[in-house]
């Protein structure tokens, strides 16, 4: 009886083809000589075809690929966008990095001289501009500006 | 029908899933097609089977795809593609069924057989249905390894990789889930 419990529980493994050869045979020779045991596996034996029998899977979505493809294109062409971004530097040779560097930097330079030397920082350059713009303005605009002083 | 062990499968399919996983590391968008077409109905049935939901099944294996292609560049061939995309899946199945509700297999479809007589048919019909609340009615672990069984033919050790688990858990999950189904179909068989 002893016997037979410790086989019940290897039947499942057995059947699956996951026992080492010696537990293999050790539960063949049993099952020759005992008749419920092989009522067991009988048992065990016909829970799989009932299974796949009863269990119908439907088809595929004929249009999950498209789906699937759909997705994935949206997520990698945002991701590229980015890595093109790196991928350009990174082909171009050390002395174009340099160059492209120095040409970055001359018209950073280039915008901050002209933007600082062209606004208006003080009181005695806004008055000036207002001056400027008073006497090339018409008679409308200088009354306004007048006003406002 | 005894499911081939996968030791015995022909290595090709999962020699070309490999290269293929290489190539769309590599932003090749049309091998990862072909993975798609290549893998995309047994992730279908054992989402289906597990979730019995189709609009939910398929939500399940598009996402399943899509975290296969961000995570292609950490892909290692030394890791059996089947194994490594049956994780991603089995994960997905089990956080959303954690997440919510019972299941309901009456919107299953049944097929037509010419074969059968009028009473085996009802028969079969009645064991069919028992059978798959019984199914219904395990614990989603046990549902799970036995769809990973019996449906996708993985051995105890590629269950136990999938489902992050010990293959001796493995054994008694399967062993649980095939006592409460075998209780079904003797009672029936009665």
């Amino acid at each position: 009886m002893q016997d037979c419990r410790a086989i019940r529980v290897s039947l499942g493994c057995y059947y699956d083809g996951e026992l080492s050869e010696p537990e293999r045979r050790l539960v063949r020779d049993h099952l020759k000589q005992c008749s419920q045991c092989r009522a067991e596996l009988q048992q065990i034996c016909e829970i799989a075809p009932a299974f796949q029998e009863g269990m119908q899977t439907p088809p595929t979505p004929s249009d999950l690929t498209r789906k699937i493809m759909e997705k994935a294109h949206r997520r990698t062409v945002g991701a590229l966008s980015w890595w093109s971004c790196l991928l350009f530097w990174k082909n171009w040779s050390l002395p174009m990095r340099f160059a492209a560097a120095g040409v970055i930097a001359a018209a950073c330079y280039i915008g901050i001289v002209v933007g600082s030397s062209s606004l208006p920082f003080d009181r005695s350059a806004t008055s000036e501009m207002k001056w400027i713009s008073m006497s090339t303005q018409g008679p409308i605009v200088k009354a306004y500006m007048g006003k406002d002083r | 029908m005894k499911p081939v062990p996968s030791e015995d499968l022909p290595s090709v399919s999962e020699d070309r899933d490999a290269a293929l996983m290489a190539q769309a590391a590599t932003g090749d968008l049309s091998a990862f097609e072909e993975l798609v077409i290549r893998n995309q109905s047994s992730a279908w049935a054992l989402a289906f089977h597990y979730l019995s939901d189709a609009a939910e099944a398929e939500d399940i294996v598009q996402e399943a795809f899509l975290r296969l292609l961000k995570s292609a560049q950490r892909y290692k061939p030394t890791a059996k593609f089947r194994t490594y995309f049956g994780q991603i899946v089995v994960r997905l199945c089990l956080d959303s069924r954690s997440k919510k509700h019972p299941i309901y297999y009456e919107t299953l479809p049944e097929k037509a057989d010419t074969e059968n007589t009028p009473d085996l048919l009802l028969i079969k019909k009645e064991t069919a249905g028992e059978l798959k609340r019984a199914f219904a009615d395990l614990v989603p672990t046990q549902r799970m390894a036995f769809l990973l069984r019996h449906l996708e033919g993985f051995t105890y050790s590629e269950i136990a990789d999938a489902m992050d688990i010990s293959p001796k858990a493995v054994d008694s999950l399967l062993q649980r889930a095939r006592q409460a189904l075998r209780n079904c179909l003797h009672f029936h068989s009665k």
